[in-house]
């Protein structure tokens, strides 16, 4: 029997694992999870390169003529390999996200001034987006440009009614009829994923749980917020909500800017 | 010898936490499985962590095996007298040539610590190469696109990022070049490519793939297209492995941070002009979000923070964060590591704050 090298054939083993893990997340789709689609296209390059080396590794495993202390190193490329196969995740869950920020205050004060030009590009995109046969999508877009429209011109769509699907998110220091429908925006990948969406009120809002889906219709209205870190009262959007309806989770969570 | 052994100290130090680590997370695992609703939080959490960690493990491999593959192009294509006539004799000339790089150098910082390693040791100056390494990320079409869109009504910032960042990489490179003037950064472990079989793992190495690394330099012209892609590959994998350990544990830090560390609670730290701006920086520190992905990360925090405090995060997270500071530690001495991050950290600190000074 050839003689081969334990330290060569481990590395062999975790450089063929990673790709293996990267088609499992592919033929599952559970790479949505993690990026943001015009990420794939690196996430595949990966996929190659790990292939490639795999490939030259073999040569290598027959390719010693002592016998090797185990280099630890090898412990640490396992854990990320251990946690992917044991926990295998197959959502991002919002109180995770949540504790990285939630963004329910217009930041860009400055968007204000421009609303009429603003109003003017985000009609004509979304006219763009129904044409498109992104149908799939369309749910999320619908999301992302409602909250932009929302934001940027509150003052001329007050009173106008709006659809909206997402789950629910609160803060502690909500009062009880209100919480946020909300999103998660996703710019690159789950790491800067974080909590975005419009606060809404409605009487039987109490009775809502936390993370769940929910499409609500309601009108548009304003309230006023007070900023815990500038220290400022500031006017934020919020939806005075006319229907709940329960929804099954998207299979696409996430809304990308 | 010394270092190797101390080394080995590290290595074990660092591989005794990780598996303490790991022991924890089995026992959330077990924990799990009994269902009551305490451990229905416990497995958010450990699911949390895992996507998070994950996440930026899949973001970052990719950039980590272009610099890997580059580093190695370098290592066998490029000679030490090259390098010796490319680079300008006059130190401003020089730093001003190395900052600019990222124009027709477009890689992320994730990229970037490879090739700054192998250009350090083909014998490029520190100055330049750290002046390199940190405008690289910054001055980068692909970066300065991203924040463009991201900041698409305040366009000056893209011009502040820019600007100061370019400032701030040639300023730190020029004061890291005095006070390492005589001093060799890297560990002396990781020299052995030039000296060669010093060591019995680089002995076996060397043979193993039939021929030293350190004779690629004299020998590269008669040898084969083939062969010369063959030591390219082989060459990446050993890089992939020399910096991807420290990358995982980078991720696997600041996955820690993002999932047990509220945002809210290091937000609520600081308020006023300083410590806003001393947050900022912590934060794009601890996040080590993709340079490519933080000025969208950045333009959340408009009009909750000042302007400096803002281009202090869009500066400083793209030269030095977890994950970078882990890879850098990695061939770098401890002692030059932390002088570096200091330096950084002054020097961007004095910018932000220049900014908010100025009153943008």
């Amino acid at each position: 029997m050839k003689r081969f090298n334990i330290n060569e054939l481990i590395w062999f083993i975790i450089l063929i694992s990673f790709p293996y893990y990267i088609y499992k997340l592919f033929a599952t789709g559970e790479i949505n999870i993690y990026m943001n689609p015009k990420m794939f296209k690196y996430v595949l390059f990966s996929f190659c390169v790990f292939v490639l080396l795999s490939i030259f590794q073999i040569r290598r495993i027959f390719n010693s003529n002592k016998v090797k202390k185990i280099k630890l190193g090898y412990i640490i490329f396992i854990i990320p390999l251990f946690l992917a196969f044991v926990v295998n995740p197959d959502r991002l869950n919002a109180r995770i996200v949540s504790n990285k920020g939630v963004s329910i205050v217009d930041n860009n004060s400055d968007n204000r001034g421009k609303s009429i030009i603003n109003n003017n590009e985000d009609s004509i995109q979304i006219d763009i987006n129904t044409n498109s046969d992104r149908i799939n999508n369309l749910d999320a877009e619908k999301f992302r440009d409602t909250l932009e429209n929302v934001y940027v011109n509150l003052d001329s769509m007050m009173g106008e009614e709006v659809e909206l699907s997402g789950f629910i998110y609160r803060e502690l220091d909500f009062s009880t009829n209100r919480f946020v429908i909300s999103r998660l925006l996703m710019s690159c990948c789950a790491a800067d994923a974080q909590v975005t969406g419009l606060l809404c009120e409605w009487d039987e809002g109490s009775k809502l749980q936390d993370n769940v889906w929910i499409k609500v219709t309601g009108i548009i209205d304003s309230t006023t917020h007070y900023n815990k870190y500038t220290e400022k009262e500031e006017t934020i959007p919020l939806i005075k909500v006319i229907k709940v309806e329960s929804i099954k989770p998207p299979k696409d969570q996430y809304i990308y800017p | 010898m010394i270092s190797r052994s101390i080394m080995n100290k590290v290595e074990n130090v660092i591989i005794f936490l990780l598996s303490i680590l790991i022991m924890i997370f089995l026992f959330n695992i077990i924990i799990n499985f009994e269902g009551d609703a305490f451990s229905v939080i416990q497995k958010d959490y450990l699911e949390g962590f895992t996507v998070v960690f994950l996440s930026i493990i899949l973001e970052v491999i990719p950039f980590v095996m272009i610099g890997t593959f580059i580093s190695s192009i370098i290592q066998i294509f490029v000679s030490e007298r090259t390098i010796v006539k490319i680079i300008p004799k006059n130190r401003l000339v020089g730093l001003i040539a190395a900052s600019l790089m990222g124009i027709i150098f477009p890689v992320c910082e994730c990229a970037i610590v490879p090739i700054m390693r192998r250009l350090i040791k083909k014998g490029v100056p520190l100055y330049i190469a750290v002046t390199f390494m940190l405008a690289v990320p910054i001055v980068n079409p692909v970066v300065l696109a991203s924040t463009y869109y991201a900041f698409s009504d305040q366009t000056y910032m893209v011009f502040l990022r820019g600007f100061l960042g370019l400032m701030s990489a040639i300023l730190i490179g020029h004061i890291i070049g005095i006070i390492q003037y005589k001093n060799d950064p890297l560990k002396n472990n990781t020299l052995h490519e030039h000296i060669g079989c010093s060591d019995e793992h680089d002995h076996q190495h060397h043979h193993s793939c039939g021929c030293g690394h350190h004779h690629h330099s004299v020998s590269v012209s008669k040898r084969g297209f083939f062969s010369k892609i063959i030591d390219i590959i082989e060459h990446t994998s050993l890089e992939l492995y020399d910096v991807g350990k420290f990358l995982i544990i980078g991720a696997f830090l600041s996955a820690l941070m993002q999932t047990f560390v509220s945002r809210s609670y290091i937000l609520s730290i600081g308020q006023g002009k300083v410590s806003s701006t001393i947050v900022m920086m912590i934060l794009a520190f601890v996040l080590s979000l993709c340079s490519e992905a933080d000025a969208f990360i950045a333009r959340t925090f408009v009009g909750q923070f000042t302007t400096g405090s803002i281009v202090g995060f869009l500066i400083l997270g793209p030269m030095i964060d977890i994950k970078n500071t882990l890879m850098l530690s990695g061939s770098f001495k401890m002692k030059f590591v932390v002088k570096l991050i200091t330096i950084i950290s002054l020097v961007c600190f004095i910018m932000a704050m220049l900014v908010n000074i100025i009153g943008i």
